[in-house]
């Protein structure tokens, strides 16, 4: 077997000031061009994992090692991996285009190819023609596809999706979903996507992972999790009775 | 029966709404027609004096004025001055206003609060403390009285709780993630910092250093007592044109001059904002902020807090201890010699009059401000949020803020002109100089009252009507005791304005009723350690007085309703 893409092992880490770790000797190890989902209920440190791997938390002891170099200590905006919040987090002073340049902007890519890219980019998320649009006049849809291109546009090695559906309605969520998924396997993505909603994250993954209290305690394929739930607890994730 | 419910209701409203205007209207008039007699009158009067001369129209005097070099530099040097205490006091507030939108630190609250205290500090006192330190003898041994540095100090000292506030309540409201985003986008901290958070908080520093340089430029007392005679802004030479040479023309003609600029300022600022002005998904502050994580960001912390006590904490300290150490050693010697009544003339009246006067007029001054301010703030926030904005409401809004942007002694110039005759000759009126300070106060008392009255329920009006309450009665019963926390706050706060209000003062005193900034200036402008150490002894107490009254009225204050 290939070594891993991406591996975490004996992770902790601690959100600053808080009285107790938020993940607790976590590891994980994701393949190449796999998309790994992230399951479990809400403070269970879903989203720390995804900060810790992009850099935005700090790790107290253990590794993160992105394609076998140890980027524990490497700065975030080093890392080269993309990361997509619930909220989107697009930014308000600047038109779709902008935003979604913004990252090619910083790898220092020529205004030619940075132009030529983004149009290429929403055009691949089906915004072609919106790069001039004010972001606040974005339906949420909208917004979470200019985020979704903002993330992929610098061809991060590795993306990271926290909620990606999470503020959006349901009627637009269950669009939206496949079209995620069609996008993915169609680049090829790595990825790890956060989700509590079970459907999704069935929908999307090739293994799922499931979290409870700040540690990785069962990871499987989306099949053999439904057949053989590791304790009580990853079977009322499932929705199993 | 059921279908008539809707109508009839409706028809109530209407008539509701018809009562709620004319009771506004009503309360509009106390407060406009003030504005119109202490305010518009005596700047109209300046114009006409400036630009009809012996009631022919006449530019001559305008003429010679801007053709005078020695107003060419006061112009020069008033403008210049405002930019340089503006970057300035910009520059070394972003990192505390960073400081209060991004960490949680022990005293935080309290620190937030303690910075209007340099705020509010009277000018005179912030004048004298600063004498104590870079004056001449000061304890640094440097002098720096006379020169652009003790001024440029000073309006940082007043000013740095602007930008701190008003930047940092907007900083604390950005989404951290929109920083997060750049970060894992490749941007490195620097990058962060000038593509996403500058951009988002640049209408914010604009605003605050709109108010930065609107009150440098209008700088009076700072300028008269450490510019020496070689730094002269507009107001201290319209003082010293009426005060001392009685050129009432040429200072008119230089109060015209100074209110054109400032006008200019404030409408080519508005028009700017209005094109710049990001509007961004805001989130509150106590999701944003944090401990700091890192050596550096502790670091960061203790570098600010040490430069706000140094830029507070020194010079204050200083004049208190230096009021206490007197030629014969530490001891209550300059305190007592306010009580002195031995001053060279029979119409010298002990400096500790002074505390007596200004305690009578700021309470005056407190009574107007309030009870116009309340009528004023009813008209503007009327039946709440729904149906706040009446036009009458938002023209007495914009008609309330103009004195803020007029200078202190532009009003007392003007009441000195137009009160000193029939008709209304108030020359001798205790009532004068609470007058003057009410109209300098209001802006700020509507400012406290309105956001506070916004935040009432209309339902909770409605209800005590239908109740069988009279509009008088809903306001009595409903309104008064929801705004009575921000009121309180109000009236602490004009009676702070009172206590230090110098520029309109020193117009319009009589000399056997000194003020406390008064006397300080008077003892100021005497030779000898003895009377500097009085200045000092006065500053002391005048500060210990403003203090008192800002920290009691902290705690009144609505949680984060306003940034002043």
């Amino acid at each position: 077997m290939s070594p891993p893409f991406l591996s975490l092992s004996n992770v902790n880490a601690r959100h600053p000031g808080a009285e107790s770790d938020v993940l607790r000797d976590l590891s994980l190890s994701i393949g190449q061009g796999e998309v790994v989902g992230v399951l479990g209920s809400s403070g269970s440190g879903k989203t720390s994992l995804l900060r810790v791997i992009a850099g935005l938390l700090p790790v107290i002891s253990g590794a993160v090692v992105l394609n076998g170099v140890d980027i524990t200590t490497v700065a975030t905006h080093q890392r080269g991996i993309g990361l997509m919040f619930q909220e989107h987090a697009l930014f308000p002073h600047l038109d779709v285009a902008d935003n979604v340049a913004f990252g090619l902007r910083m790898n220092h890519v020529a205004k030619v190819d940075r132009s030529a890219r983004v149009a290429e980019v929403l055009d691949l998320v089906g915004l072609g023609g919106f790069g001039s649009r004010d972001v606040s006049s974005l339906s949420g849809g909208e917004r979470q596809r200019v985020a979704l291109a903002r993330t992929l546009a610098p061809s991060p090695r590795l993306i990271l999706l926290d909620e990606p559906m999470g503020s959006l309605d349901r009627v637009l969520r269950d669009r939206l979903l496949p079209e995620l998924a069609e996008l993915i396997d169609q680049l090829g993505l790595t990825a790890l996507y956060v989700t509590h909603d079970r459907t999704e994250a069935f929908e999307l993954a090739d293994r799922i992972a499931v979290m409870d209290r700040g540690s990785v305690i069962q990871i499987a394929t989306p099949a053999d999790l439904d057949a053989a739930p590791a304790s009580d607890h990853v079977a009322a994730l499932l929705g199993h009775r | 029966m059921v279908s008539s419910v809707p109508l009839s209701r409706a028809r109530r409203n209407d008539a509701q709404r018809h009562r709620r205007f004319r009771w506004r209207s009503i309360t509009a008039l106390p407060p406009l027609v003030f504005l119109g007699v202490f305010f518009v009158w005596p700047v109209v009067a300046i114009l006409l004096r400036g630009l009809r001369p012996n009631g022919i129209w006449n530019l001559a005097v305008f003429g010679e004025v801007l053709a005078d070099p020695t107003m060419q530099r006061v112009m020069w040097f008033t403008l210049w001055e405002a930019v340089a205490s503006t970057v300035l006091c910009v520059l070394v507030a972003l990192p505390g206003a960073a400081m209060f939108a991004r960490f949680r630190f022990k005293g935080k609250g309290f620190l937030w609060s303690a910075l209007l205290v340099p705020f509010v500090l009277p000018t005179v006192v912030v004048a004298v403390s600063m004498l104590g330190i870079i004056g001449d003898g000061g304890v640094t041994g440097v002098n720096l009285s006379g020169t652009v540095w003790a001024i440029l100090i000073a309006h940082v000292f007043f000013n740095y709780a602007v930008v701190v506030r008003t930047v940092g309540a907007t900083w604390s409201t950005i989404d951290p993630r929109l920083e997060e985003s750049a970060r894992v986008l490749g941007a490195p901290s620097w990058r962060v910092f000038v593509d996403i958070t500058w951009p988002l908080i640049r209408s914010s520093v604009a605003a605050a250093s709109s108010i930065v340089f609107l009150f440098s430029f209008t700088s009076f007392g700072i300028v008269l007592i450490l510019g020496g005679i070689r730094h002269r802004t507009l107001e201290v030479e319209i003082y010293d044109q009426t005060a001392k040479f009685l050129h009432l023309d040429i200072a008119a003609v230089l109060a015209v001059l100074q209110l054109v600029i400032v006008v200019a300022i404030l409408v080519w600022f508005g028009r700017s904002q209005r094109r710049r002005a990001v509007i961004f998904e805001q989130r509150s502050a106590s999701e944003i902020e944090h401990p700091p994580e890192t050596r550096a960001q502790r670091g960061f912390i203790i570098a600010n807090l040490v430069f706000m006590s140094l830029l507070f904490g020194v010079p204050l300290l200083v004049l208190v201890v230096r009021s206490f150490s007197t030629p014969d050693g530490w001891g209550f010697g300059f305190y007592r010699a306010l009580t002195d009544t031995r001053g060279g003339s029979t119409s010298f009246v002990p400096p500790i009059d002074a505390i007596g006067n200004s305690l009578l007029f700021a309470t005056m001054a407190t009574v107007i401000a309030v009870v116009l301010g309340l009528c004023a703030a009813w008209t503007i926030a009327g039946g709440g949020a729904a149906s706040s904005d009446s036009p009458l409401g938002r023209w007495t809004d914009t008609a309330l803020m103009i004195p803020l942007g007029t200078s202190a002694v532009t009003v007392g110039f003007g009441f000195l002109i137009v009160f000193d005759e029939p008709p209304l000759n108030l020359r001798s009126s205790l009532w004068l100089i609470p007058i003057a300070h009410a109209i300098v106060a209001l802006p700020f008392v509507v400012r406290l009252l309105v956001p506070a009255l916004r935040s009432i329920d209309p339902r909770l009006r409605e209800a005590a009507s239908t109740l069988g309450a009279s509009p008088s009665r809903v306001w009595w019963t409903v309104d008064v005791p929801i705004v009575g926390r921000a009121l309180a706050a109000a009236a602490g706060f004009a009676f702070a304005v009172s206590l230090g209000e110098f520029g309109a003062t020193a117009f319009l005193v009589r000399p056997d009723r000194p003020t406390m900034p008064i006397a300080i200036y008077r003892a100021l402008g005497r030779p000898g350690e003895y009377n500097f150490g009085q200045a000092m002894a006065m500053s002391t107490l005048l500060m210990v007085l403003t203090v008192i009254v800002i920290l009691a009225i902290d705690r009144f204050r609505p949680a984060g309703v306003s940034e002043f």
